[in-house]
């Protein structure tokens, strides 16, 4: 009896999301080493637009989940949703991609199903008997395990983001071609009279967050000596929709309060994009920020040490850039985004 | 109000590598503290009932006899009392062994409110939290950053953390059970007194056997195991996607150098209004402007 | 003709002797509830062992109590005090004599009659008028000058209490005067033929008048000004002596929990919520304070614009201690810190000891900062947040900064350095880098350095590789004892384990506790800085330097090093022996040393107003010196960034480590 494996493929603001194609892909490999037959499944509004998609990444079966509900999903209610469908059909093994989503969604469908749960895998191998053995990290990526559900199934795991290697399937491993099964949600599937309900979201508030949750920072350090020269580096962060934070100095001339300050007597930070202005780069603030993932550095000293962990290194003195930057970013929101579209969204910030 | 907090005594590593030649889990460089993140639930707890005026907060744990000093650890913090389900060293329970055992347990106290650490430093699950309250047949919410509780009307009022400060509110009955993240509190230093009376403070222990579980490996409620331990291999940085839009050239530098491993960025020079134009240039070029097309992508844990 | 003695007059019917003995009688029983009130705060305090040593005790009531030793560092103000106090002394013995005239209707006490009593008119008459031109002098210093030492203290009580002082003098002076004028006698007492000149024009009637009054006022001065002691600063008049005779004898030791037992284990409490949790020797303190303002002006922290004035803390928590007695009640439940002492005050403390070496009647001042220190963290769980992951790491992994044992085998295995114990021959020394020497990047060069002069001179040394564990000075300074008897007990047990006997460190601060602090826990080592080790190679030639620099240097105590443990020389010598050029010395040293500003924990606590070490860092460069010597790896960390962020040319001046100037020179 040849395995099954199903991908659960994470839909979001109608469009999948990357790394339910990274676990995608690493089910495709799996089914090609194991003979196995890969089905995906996808819970949306439009289903349909993004079933080709779905099956172009190598799944035979696609289970479209469509529900007329526009509420943002909750793990809950999706692995309610998915608990009747996987019972029915019995896969092998469930994959997820380890999102934010994917992991509670996988761990309350493992309660439901009551079966076992790896998450954050960066590798899947079937053994010599057959079973999943499931690579992944712990102790704080301090040892590498190998994880196994024996019995009980599914087999489930959730794929470590950005490690597959997404792939178009050169074919889907399905005698007579690729198939979609379309079911309707059950209505009232993810109500249930004590579970938890959703009321709503509250987005971030640049302004107000920890600077360690936020995604953009925009710091200013000894350069902005004062409150008055402090007032682009806020505005910029405006802009951008980013959290305000600086160096120790900037705490000193009493810019900041010490809840934002970078560095070794401050806060760790590990934003998408950190623009750091007027700050030399000491070893005691950089430490603070080095998991930064792209760092844009304006310092007027060219050998300033944080030029050095910069992406882009701007030498010249920020009191002259940043209120150019301010100009440029301006006429940006009110003409719209690069590729045309305005965004509504872009004005809550 | 009866608040239980379920909380293990976490092993951490100060080295990058915890496994020995033998594939064992070294002892060397070993430190066992309260898992951080159980920590901070029994702050919630405390500060729960602190609020409320009135009620109780007992702490449970599974583990063996060492694992009585997270017990205490959280008695000195205020708790009230402190449950240690015994198991024999070196036996191991996963996630589904743990919440068999600490359902089993709890459905004989009076519960109102069940609180666990989002996650376990150690083996990282995160699932031992839901499991228990699915088996307990409680509503459970996981990585609460703020739980309000009304009393009277017995229902709670939770923001749950998603990704980058962003949070979900949701409202539930009690009982209930949460799994507090990180960003919930910032748990008391536990003063001396206190300490040196969780010293000597009476704590109950009912070993897994009594509960009616045998801690013997492969024992049938666990249900995943672990096959073998390895030294941790590097994982790879990402890498941009295919039909990013960076230019051939960068696309090229970027994989060549292994994704954004090393900082050895480009430097620009020139007149303000020139270095304002570059930075807005590197920024398009990464879509990194407007800001929200780039936080779409929800890749956080 | 008969001159009538004042107590032998009549006042409305009373005889002036009984007058006298009403004033004795009336002052003393005020003096005396007064002084209950104060000794039995005294009584009902912790107890504080301080009967040891008596030759050293008595050796320092002379030096910093008879001879005033500490006084001339403000010279005139100095000069001053050192005559009123002998005058005090002298004059003293006066006024018991005008008190006995009164009261035995002008007898004087027999030995005043004969050779003594002539001579000591000679002196007392002198010292009268010294002391008079003294009191001018002070008046002259409070009322023009106005140093900023003197801000919150009484300007009223000062100049009531140098009124009093001056009317002692100019009462008596006036009162032998004026009854040498009446009597028309030629005196060989000059000062008393002069004052009999000054009063000869005077009428008689008039003269009589002088004559009783004075003799009066001079009484009434005398119980007045006894009074006033217990209730202002000028209680120090009685406590000074027995305050300085009951001083610390090891300044090196931080007060204990408490001293009849130091483990925290067998408390409950610890440290200072209230005032009666306080020794007799720190309420003994608390009153003795002159308000002189010296421990203020020379404060790091006070300096650089901190809330911190250890005056103020001083006198707040006395005026407290006066304000709890009174007859009926029992001492006061207000906390003091946070209440009487602010949170910022306490925190603000280097622990530099720059006060208590400044103040002249000897006053611990540290000690009650750590107690209410203990109080907060320990009782209070209430302290400044960023310390708290120092707390963590200590309690989980023994060092400040979280590092594993894996850094630990790194520097050993580059090194080099051999494993204490583990060679067949004998060690003589266990070289103990400290905290910085292991795992902080740059002390680790000098760590370094020092291991390659050891093994340049052949010293059979090894480092221990596990099991020791943070010295806990920082804890212990912070007031964590729960921390820091943890890492104690783990480090006396090591080390005493593996027969340690002599220690070689390269951190002032592990010096200190090591030699002055475990011997309380049961750990006797014999503990030295590498400075004076390296010192004594160089002496004996072990170490051979090869160059001599064309350099300036100038040096910075390490308050750890030099105030607490007077290790001043051997760094000192040491650079002589490389440079050719004078040591430069900045304008505060040795045991004046302005202190880089990380001690007390400090070195995590994130800096809010005033830069201790941009101050100091500016002192040291005044003079443009090429090196900035040091000794502590604190000292380098905090003098480094001073001189970065002060701009104090840090491309010319570079800071090094003696060890590390040695290793140049070989």
């Amino acid at each position: 009896m040849n395995k099954i494996i199903w991908v659960y493929i994470e839909v979001v603001e109608n469009e999948i999301v990357e790394t339910s194609l990274e676990a995608l892909s690493e089910g495709h490999r799996l089914a090609e080493s194991a003979a196995a037959h890969l089905a995906a499944v996808m819970i949306g509004n439009d289903t349909d637009r993004l079933a080709e998609t779905v099956l172009q990444h190598g799944a035979a079966t696609l289970y479209a989940i469509e529900t007329k509900s526009a509420d943002p999903p909750s793990p809950a209610g999706h692995a309610a949703a998915l608990a009747g469908l996987i019972r029915d059909h019995g896969p092998d093994v469930l994959l997820f991609g380890g999102t934010l989503f994917g992991n509670d969604l996988a761990v309350y469908l493992a309660a439901e199903l009551q079966t076992g749960l790896a998450k954050n895998c960066d590798k899947l191998a079937f053994s010599e008997k057959g079973i999943l053995e499931q690579h992944r990290l712990c102790f704080e990526n301090k040892v590498h395990t190998i994880e196994v559900t024996p019995q009980a199934r599914p087999q489930m795991a959730t794929i470590e983001p950005g490690i597959v290697k997404i792939g178009k399937a050169s074919k889907p491993y399905r005698p007579g071609g690729p198939e979609i099964i379309r079911t309707q949600a059950a209505a009232s599937a993810d109500v249930d009279a004590g579970a938890a309900i959703h009321l709503g979201f509250i987005p971030a508030d640049p302004r107000t967050i920890d600077i360690s949750d936020a995604s953009i920072i925009v710091a200013g350090g000894n350069a902005a000596k004062d409150v008055n020269h402090f007032a682009p580096v806020r505005e910029l962060a405006d802009c951008l929709g980013a959290a305000v934070a600086g160096s120790r100095a900037a705490v000193d001339n009493g810019c900041i309060g010490r809840d934002r300050q970078i560095g070794q007597s401050g806060k760790t930070v590990a934003p998408d994009l950190m623009i750091s202005c007027g700050i030399s780069g000491a070893h005691a603030h950089t430490i603070g920020m080095k998991g930064s993932k792209t760092i844009i550095a304006i310092n007027s000293d060219k050998n300033a040490p944080i030029h050095k962990m910069a992406d882009l290194g701007v030498v010249g003195d920020m009191h002259g850039i940043l209120p150019e930057l301010i100009k440029r970013l301006k006429t940006f929101r009110t003409t719209g985004t690069q590729d045309g579209l305005s965004d509504p969204k872009m004005d809550g910030r | 109000m009866d608040i239980i907090v379920c909380i293990k005594q976490a092993a951490r590593y100060n080295i990058p590598n915890a496994v020995d030649s033998s594939g064992q889990l070294k002892t060397e460089d070993r430190v066992l503290i309260l898992n951080p993140y159980d920590e901070i639930a029994v702050e919630e707890a405390l500060r729960i009932r602190e609020k409320i005026g009135s009620g109780s907060v007992t702490l449970v744990t599974v583990g063996p006899a060492r694992a009585q000093a997270v017990l205490r650890r959280g008695l000195a913090m205020g708790a009230d009392a402190g449950l240690h389900l015994l198991s024999e060293n070196g036996h191991f329970f996963d996630a589904w062994g743990i919440a068999a055992i600490l359902s089993a347990a709890i459905s004989k106290m009076p519960h109102d409110l069940l609180l666990f650490g989002r996650l376990a430093i150690d083996d990282m699950r995160g699932q031992v939290g839901v499991f228990t309250a699915g088996l307990l047949k409680l509503p459970v919410v996981t990585a609460a950053a703020r739980i309000d509780i009304d009393h009277e009307k017995r229902t709670v009022r939770i923001e749950r953390s998603l990704d980058r400060g962003n949070r979900e509110l949701l409202a539930c009955p009690l009982p209930a059970a949460f799994t507090v993240d990180k960003v919930a509190n910032r748990p008391r230093y536990p003063t001396w007194p206190a300490r040196k009376q969780a010293q000597t403070a009476v704590i109950k222990a009912v070993s897994v056997e009594a509960l009616g579980f045998s801690g013997e490996p492969g024992e049938k409620i666990n249900k995943t195991f672990i096959s073998r331990y390895a030294p941790p291999k590097l994982r790879p940085k990402k890498i941009l996607a295919p039909d990013s839009s960076m230019s051939a050239a960068n696309r090229l530098k970027f994989i060549m150098s292994g994704g954004m491993a090393k900082k050895s960025g480009e430097k620009l020079g020139g007149s303000p209004a020139q270095l304002a134009d570059g930075i807005i240039a590197f920024l398009s070029e990464r879509k990194m402007i407007p800001p929200d097309h780039f936080l779409a992508g929800r890749t956080q844990k | 003709m008969e001159l009538m003695h004042p107590s032998v007059q009549i006042y409305f019917g009373i005889p002036g002797y009984l007058v006298a003995w009403l004033l004795l009688i009336v002052s003393t029983a005020i003096f005396s509830v007064l002084m209950m009130n104060r000794v039995r705060l005294l009584a009902a305090a912790k107890p504080d062992p301080r009967f040891d040593g008596f030759s050293s005790r008595t050796a320092a009531l002379f030096q910093y109590g008879f001879l005033q030793k500490r006084q001339p560092e403000y010279l005139a103000s100095g000069v001053i005090h050192i005559i009123i106090f002998w005058g005090f002394i002298v004059l003293g013995l006066r006024s018991v004599d005008i008190l006995t005239q009164g009261l035995f209707s002008g007898h004087q006490m027999s030995f005043m009659n004969g050779t003594f009593g002539k001579v000591y008119h000679h002196i007392k008459d002198g010292f009268e008028l010294i002391t008079l031109f003294a009191c001018i002098g002070a008046f002259y210093i409070r009322w023009v000058q106005a140093p900023k030492r003197y801000a919150e203290s009484s300007r009223i009580e000062a100049y009531v209490v140098l009124f009093l002082i001056s009317s002692l003098m100019v009462t008596d002076l006036f009162f032998e005067g004026s009854g040498y004028a009446m009597t028309a006698d030629q005196t060989t007492y000059p000062v008393k033929r002069l004052t009999a000149s000054l009063l000869s024009g005077i009428s008689f009637q008039t003269l009589k008048s002088v004559y009783t009054v004075s003799f009066w006022m001079h009484l009434v001065a005398f119980f007045l000004f006894l009074n006033l002691l217990p209730l202002s600063k000028h209680f120090h008049v009685i406590t000074a002596l027995p305050n300085i005779w009951f001083r610390k004898q090891n300044p090196g030791e931080l007060k204990p929990i408490d001293w009849r037992e130091p483990n925290l284990e067998a408390h409950d409490t610890a440290g200072a919520g209230r005032l009666n949790d306080f020794t007799w020797k720190q309420i003994l303190d608390v009153y003795t304070c002159t308000e002189c303002g010296r421990c203020t002006d020379t404060c790091p922290a006070n300096i650089a614009g901190r809330e911190l004035s250890p005056k103020k803390l001083i006198t707040g928590i006395r005026d407290h201690a006066y304000a709890a007695q009174s007859p009926f009640s029992t001492p006061s439940s207000r906390e003091i810190a946070g209440d009487i002492v602010s949170d910022a005050e306490i925190w603000g403390c280097t622990t530099c000891g720059a006060c208590e070496d400044q103040c002249p009647v000897l006053i611990e001042h540290v000690d009650k900062i750590i107690d209410l220190r203990r109080h907060l963290v320990l009782m209070k769980g209430r302290f400044p947040e960023e310390i708290e992951p120092l707390f963590r790491n200590l309690e989980t992994y023994h060092n400040p900064w979280g590092y594993g044992g894996d850094e630990v085998r790194q520097w050993i295995a580059e090194t080099k350095a051999s494993l204490w114990g583990r060679t067949r021959d004998a060690m003589d020394v266990l070289y103990w880098p400290g905290c910085a020497g292991f795992f902080d990047q740059r002390y680790k060069n000098v760590s370094r350095a020092v291991i390659r002069l050891l093994q340049s001179a052949d010293v059979r040394f090894g480092v221990m590789k596990d099991g020791v564990h943070c010295c806990g000075d920082f804890a212990r300074r912070l007031g964590n004892e729960y921390v820091y008897q943890l890492l104690v007990r783990k480090n006396v047990d090591v080390l005493q384990k593996e027969g340690v006997r002599t220690i070689v460190s390269s951190c002032p601060h592990c010096c200190n506790t090591l030699k002055n602090e475990y011997p309380r826990f049961g750990g006797r080592f014999e503990v030295i800085h590498h400075t004076e080790f390296l010192h004594q190679l160089l002496a004996q030639g072990r170490i051979q330097p090869q160059k001599k620099f064309d350099m300036s240097v100038t040096y910075h105590d390490p308050c750890y090093l030099g105030r607490y443990n007077a290790v001043y020389d051997p760094p000192r010598e040491i650079l002589h022996k490389v440079t050719n050029r004078r040591v430069l010395e900045p304008k505060r040293s040795r045991n004046k040393a302005f202190c880089c500003g990380a001690g007390g924990g400090y070195m995590w606590l994130a800096e809010t107003t005033g830069r201790v070490n941009e101050i100091r860092a500016k002192e040291l460069t005044l003079h443009q010196p090429d090196v900035t010597a040091t000794a502590c790896p604190y000292c380098l960390f905090m003098l480094t960034e001073g001189m970065t962020n002060a701009n104090a040319s840090p491309a010319s001046c570079q800071i090094m480590d003696i060890a590390e100037i040695i290793e140049m020179a070989m």
